[in-house]
């Protein structure tokens, strides 16, 4: 198993430079995901591990095999899976799957056992000799991943491949996607804009900013929890972002900002974090706990009132202004294990958090 | 009610569509289903009498009958080189940025907006005794005195396959410009060499754009008649200038409707045989 690496990788189109100087690492047997807004380039990070894109320079690795100018059809450890399946419309779901193994000139009696094998594991055998437009959309993803993975390649480029189809189905290949993944150990590589999809497949995500540089590379849960700017924070899930001064205070952090003084956590790593300095802080929506009731064991309290509530089944979010040009968005789960408070509009409310749900950014 | 709605707004597609098919009927179903009749009628000094069958007997003793499987092979030799030749370009185009394309579709539909006679009539200018090709070969030397092309079956071929090949290229450049590009990139990214991705992806796709372009010259070949006879003097390398002879010069109304229908059937039975051919060489590895 080999890991791909971007070393000093700049491509351009059309004078409007995409990435510049990308160094990246990715693993090898890892559910990789690349996750950014559109436009952000990485998409074309995946076509030029698969040869659809040459770099202007720089080189791409796999292991210790450089394959910048290795062309496409010679990357036969590399396979891709595409946005809308690309699926060849003249062939069957035997003859697509069977494409690759009838180029490497295998007997008949070996592609028909390994296609076979390959679409019965993906839920396809009583399609097998169905025409492509006959399938549904979930039954075309799957014969496109069927197809990708039958050669057995060392990586798999996913480019945003269940954009197309509706979430519950989603959610359903999701799952089967990580299972496939964790049996195959090959390398995923997973192209979305979609940070949910992207925090449940992932074992590790590279978040891209819109000049097409990595903002933070770390597995889901400490990009979600520890976000590094408050780019990352506001892309996966939502933020409250509060403006301010930190400041050292005997043994701990303050955050003095115009709505009030809030006792943060410093993690020791983060050297930018000096006395008086400006900075940032994020403070996630489902972290605040929203009472009218005045409580006391809480590290820090806004007092605001309920501007909007958009209910929405599992969830509630509320709109709570602070004061005349600050708006906090609370999150909350309508487990009511316990009994619930009932918060409506125009509602006067105290807003807790303890010290260690916020996080302290640079920018 | 519903009825009413439905003959409106679901049907209003016929509706619209009665001018174009009243006009269909009146132009040429009515002519060609009286010529159909009258070529089972003898017709005598501008009458037509009783009902036979002689007429379609003696179509194949006319002197001319061979006449018919000249026009389909050189319909045949016709299409192909269309196919041929316009093949390169429609991909070529079909790739091509917006910026060079709408000037190349430009360039390619020109010939469309001049005259057909005009534009005949200027291979004179190249193909003439003293035209362009002749001062150009004895400039070259390789000839001593001019050789004598207008005439030629060569030089009719040659202006046809001109005059046809925008008929081969716009349905090929539909299709192939239709045709998704990461299709392409699939073949190649699965291990085809390009090679094998054009005859695998890109041929067996393009099939009903080839199809299209391949009998829309078929029939237009096979029917020629302007051609040969402005550049060939008269003579008959296709069905189009005899029938047009029986009727215009022999006056044998009954015999030239005849001599129609069973080349007619015989293209007809071409082209299905073409469709075969085609279908075998664009889908059937």
């Amino acid at each position: 198993m080999r890991d791909i690496r971007f070393e000093n990788v700049t491509k351009s189109y059309n004078d409007e430079v995409i990435i510049e100087n990308f160094n990246l690492t990715i693993p090898s047997g890892c559910f990789f995901a690349l996750l950014g807004p559109s436009g952000c380039g990485k998409t074309t990070l995946l076509r030029l591990i698969a040869g659809f894109e040459k770099v202007d320079s720089g080189n791409i690795y796999l292991g210790d095999q450089n394959i910048t100018n290795v062309p496409i059809n010679r990357r036969k450890q590399i396979n891709t899976v595409f946005q809308n399946y690309a699926l060849f419309p003249h062939l069957n779901v035997f003859n697509n799957v069977a494409y690759s193994l009838k180029i490497k000139g295998l007997s008949k009696d070996a592609i028909e056992e390994k296609v076979k094998r390959v679409l019965k594991a993906a839920h396809l055998e009583k399609q097998i000799y169905k025409n492509i437009e006959q399938l549904s959309g979930g039954q075309q993803q799957r014969v496109a991943l069927a197809r990708a993975i039958v050669n057995d390649p060392e990586v798999l480029l996913l480019d945003e491949p269940l954009a197309a189809l509706d979430q519950k189905l989603r959610d359903k290949l999701l799952v089967e996607l990580v299972d496939l993944q964790y049996q195959l150990k090959t390398t995923f590589v997973y192209v979305t804009h979609d940070q949910s999809e992207a925090l449940t497949v992932a074992d590790s995500m590279a978040i891209m900013n819109y000049d097409g540089e990595i903002e933070q590379l770390d597995s889901p849960r400490q990009i979600y929890e520890y976000p590094q700017s408050s780019f990352v924070a506001n892309f996966v899930g939502s933020t409250n972002i509060f403006e301010g001064e930190i400041e050292k205070a005997g043994e701990n952090w303050v955050f003095n900002t115009e709505w009030g003084k809030f006792g943060v956590i410093v993690d020791p790593n983060k050297s930018f974090v000096e006395n008086k300095k400006k900075l940032l802080m994020s403070l996630r929506p489902e972290k605040i706990w929203i009472t009218k009731r005045t409580e006391t064991e809480m590290d820090n309290v806004l007092k605001g009132e309920v501007i909007s509530l958009i209910y929405s089944g599992l969830s509630t979010v509320y709109n709570v202004r602070i004061a005349e040009n600050k708006m906090i968005q609370v999150f909350e789960q309508n487990d009511e294990k316990l009994a619930k408070e009932n918060i409506e509009y125009d509602d006067k409310v105290n807003l807790y958090w303890q010290n260690n749900n916020a996080v302290i950014l640079e920018r | 009610m519903n009825n009413f709605k439905k003959l409106f707004y679901e049907d209003g597609a016929f509706f619209i569509s009665i001018p174009a098919l009243l006009w269909q009927l009146l132009f040429l179903i009515l002519p060609i289903s009286i010529m159909f009749i009258a070529s089972f009628l003898i017709y005598k000094s501008g009458t037509f009498t009783k009902f036979t069958f002689e007429h379609y007997k003696s179509v194949f003793d006319l002197p001319h009958f061979y006449v018919i499987f000249r026009s389909v092979i050189l319909a045949f030799f016709n299409s192909t080189l269309c196919l041929i030749f316009a093949y390169p370009v429609a991909y070529y185009l079909s790739i091509r940025t917006t910026r060079y394309k709408n000037l190349s579709l430009f360039f390619l539909t020109l010939p469309f907006w001049i005259n057909f006679l005009v534009h005949i009539y200027s291979w004179f200018f190249i193909l003439d005794y003293a035209g362009l090709l002749n001062s150009l070969l004895i400039k070259l030397g390789i000839i001593k005195t001019p050789v004598h092309f207008i005439n030629t079956v060569g030089s009719i071929m040659l202006v046809m396959l001109h005059g046809y090949l925008p008929f081969m290229i716009l349905p090929l450049y539909t299709v192939l410009e239709k045709l998704d590009k990461k299709l392409i990139e699939a073949s190649l990214d699965l291990g085809a060499t390009r090679t094998y991705t054009f005859f695998r992806i890109v041929l067996p796709l393009s099939y009903t754009g080839a199809s299209a372009g391949f009998f829309l010259v078929f029939v237009l070949s096979f029917g020629e008649f302007l051609i040969p006879a402005l550049l060939g003097g008269g003579k008959t390398l296709f069905v189009g200038t005899l029938i047009s002879e029986y009727f215009l010069m022999l006056g044998s109304l009954p015999q030239g409707a005849a001599f129609t229908f069973v080349s007619a059937l015989i293209l007809i039975l071409s082209l299905l045989f073409c469709r075969l051919l085609l279908k075998y060489f664009f889908r059937g590895r």
